[in-house]
């Protein structure tokens, strides 16, 4: 039971992003650049995702409940498809299809190449993300995620390369995402963490 | 079924357009009173029989005015009234650009008047009535954002020219100042301390004599709205937007090049001519093409912003990478 109200509140978490944009909709009407605005609102949500979904291992040692680790697989999934809703408005709306107009942009840009190679890095977490991958690669399955960081910093490098001026937001992440790693690897063992998984 | 052509359709914009505008109108009806009240006490004093009538803010209309042309001369419409005064690039209210219009609601824009000053003959302080009688063109002009999108507006005001004939720059004149209102209590996004207020913009002496470059009044047939500048602003459309200075108080000619709020915030990015230029990128994001608001897609940047037949003579032998 107390897996399920877990799971559940983990997919709420999910659908923030999704509700606060609903609701901004309703509160400022509809954009008037709509496509910048679909971009910065997707971006924002992967990266907010990525994020929580970072929390988890954290907050499983410090309060010492192995049993939120059900957040981790559909966090880190709604990030993967708000990171996806972000490249098909990039793709889709912002460029239409022009794939001279991308191409010329997106290997000459260093935010462009970062987003790109954090999405790539995306991939291959959300096709291993089933219980059947995590048994077939053992070990190697937690090797694999730990890209996660990876690709969690070049987003947020994406972020801070694109900003106009005011870079706070993005270094906010940068800190939180430094944060939450160093949670990590700090020696802070609990046993709860055997148990965990 | 025949398909619908896409002119019959509304756009989506346009559509929740018309549901903001009864929201709008419903909630200024609501403002009115107080609004009068709190911002002109003179209006409850009892005026002499023989006072002068006092000048009233201007009103303007919820919608546009009379604009005669539809288009750009390269033939591309209009961007709609609704974008053009609903999306706005003005720090010194918020930097959520859809949200300008309401923060700048109540910015009252009169009295104004803007001091010209520095190496002229004629130093002098202009009443915006004394502005406004030097002209009242309509100019439809594309604006290019350094950020990567663009719309064409129409404007109407006078060439700078005209104003700066008045103080007659002296010889030693070379460069134009602009300054932006500094008041914090009453553009709130000054008191962000992110960047260097008031912001300020400059102009070559040659760029600001060019007729293309217009004291902005009005724009879409209307008195300038807050969030678009009131009560005047510079338009400068071979260049980027940002050049475009908006709610000018004082105009400086000086020998020296003035340094912009953008030129300070990021020297490396952000040029003092900063013409619009699709072979130079930013140094981070491409200039070759722009999202024209309304659209989906992209359209090529022109060089000069489509302006380079007017203006390119401006910058011969110029290395334009160098002076960006």
């Amino acid at each position: 039971m107390n897996r399920l109200y877990i799971r559940v509140s983990a997919h709420l978490i999910g659908l923030i992003p999704l509700l606060w944009y609903a609701s901004t909709l309703w509160r400022h009407g509809w954009p008037l650049d709509p496509v910048a605005s679909y971009t910065a609102a997707s971006g924002s949500a992967a990266l907010q995702l990525l994020v929580a979904s970072l929390a988890v291992t954290p907050l499983q040692r410090l309060s010492g409940r192995s049993v939120l680790g059900v957040m981790r697989r559909p966090l880190g999934l709604y990030a993967f498809a708000y990171t996806m809703a972000h490249l098909l408005v990039y793709v889709m709306l912002d460029y239409a299809w022009n794939w001279s107009q991308i191409s010329q942009n997106v290997f000459d840009k260093r935010h462009l190449i970062a987003g790109l190679i954090a999405t790539a890095l995306l991939i291959p977490l959300a096709l291993t993300s089933t219980t059947g991958w995590q048994k077939r690669l053992g070990r190697w399955w937690k090797r694999l995620h730990r890209i996660v960081y990876g690709a969690a910093g070049l987003a947020v490098l994406h972020y801070v390369w694109l900003v106009k001026s005011d870079t706070r937001v993005p270094y906010l992440y940068a800190t939180i995402i430094g944060i939450l790693l160093l949670m990590r690897l700090l020696p802070l063992r609990r046993k709860v963490h055997a148990q965990s998984r | 079924m025949p398909p619908i052509p896409s002119s019959e359709i509304t756009p989506e914009s346009l559509f929740w357009n018309r549901r903001r505008f009864i929201q709008t109108a419903v909630a200024g009806a609501a403002l009115a009173l107080p609004g009068c009240a709190t911002t002109t006490p003179a209006a409850n004093a009892t005026p002499a029989p023989d006072a002068p009538a006092t000048a009233a803010a201007p009103t303007i209309p919820a919608g546009p005015g009379k604009v005669t042309a539809t288009g750009d001369e390269l033939g591309q419409p209009l961007t709609e009234y609704a974008a053009v005064t609903g999306y706005n690039n003005y720090y010194e209210f918020t930097t959520d650009k859809q949200a300008v219009a309401a923060t700048a609601a109540n910015f009252v824009a009169t009295p104004w008047s803007v001091q010209v000053d520095g190496l002229v003959a004629k130093p002098r302080q202009f009443a915006l009535e004394d502005l406004l009688k030097l002209g009242n063109e309509e100019r439809i002009y594309r604006l290019r954002c350094v950020e990567g999108w663009s719309m064409v507006i129409p404007w109407s005001g006078f060439s700078l020219n005209k104003l700066l004939a008045l103080v007659e720059p002296t010889s030693a004149a070379k460069y134009v100042r602009f300054e932006t209102l500094n008041d914090p209590a009453r553009m709130p996004g000054q008191k962000e301390p992110w960047y260097t207020w008031p912001y300020a913009e400059g102009l070559r002496l040659d760029e600001a004599m060019h007729d293309l470059t217009l004291i902005a009044t009005g724009v879409y047939g209307n008195p300038l709205p807050a969030q678009n500048g009131a009560p005047l602003r510079l338009a400068v459309p071979w260049k980027y937007g940002f050049k475009s200075i908006k709610a000018i108080v004082r105009i400086t000619l000086t020998d020296t090049q003035p340094t912009s709020l953008w030129m300070a915030a990021s020297p490396g990015e952000y040029g003092f001519y900063a013409n619009v230029n699709p072979r130079v990128d930013h140094p981070r994001w491409s200039q070759a093409d722009e999202r024209r608001i309304g659209e989906t897609g992209r359209r090529e940047t022109l060089m000069f912003n489509g302006y380079a037949k007017q203006v390119a003579s401006l910058y011969t032998g110029m290395d334009l990478r160098k002076f960006y």
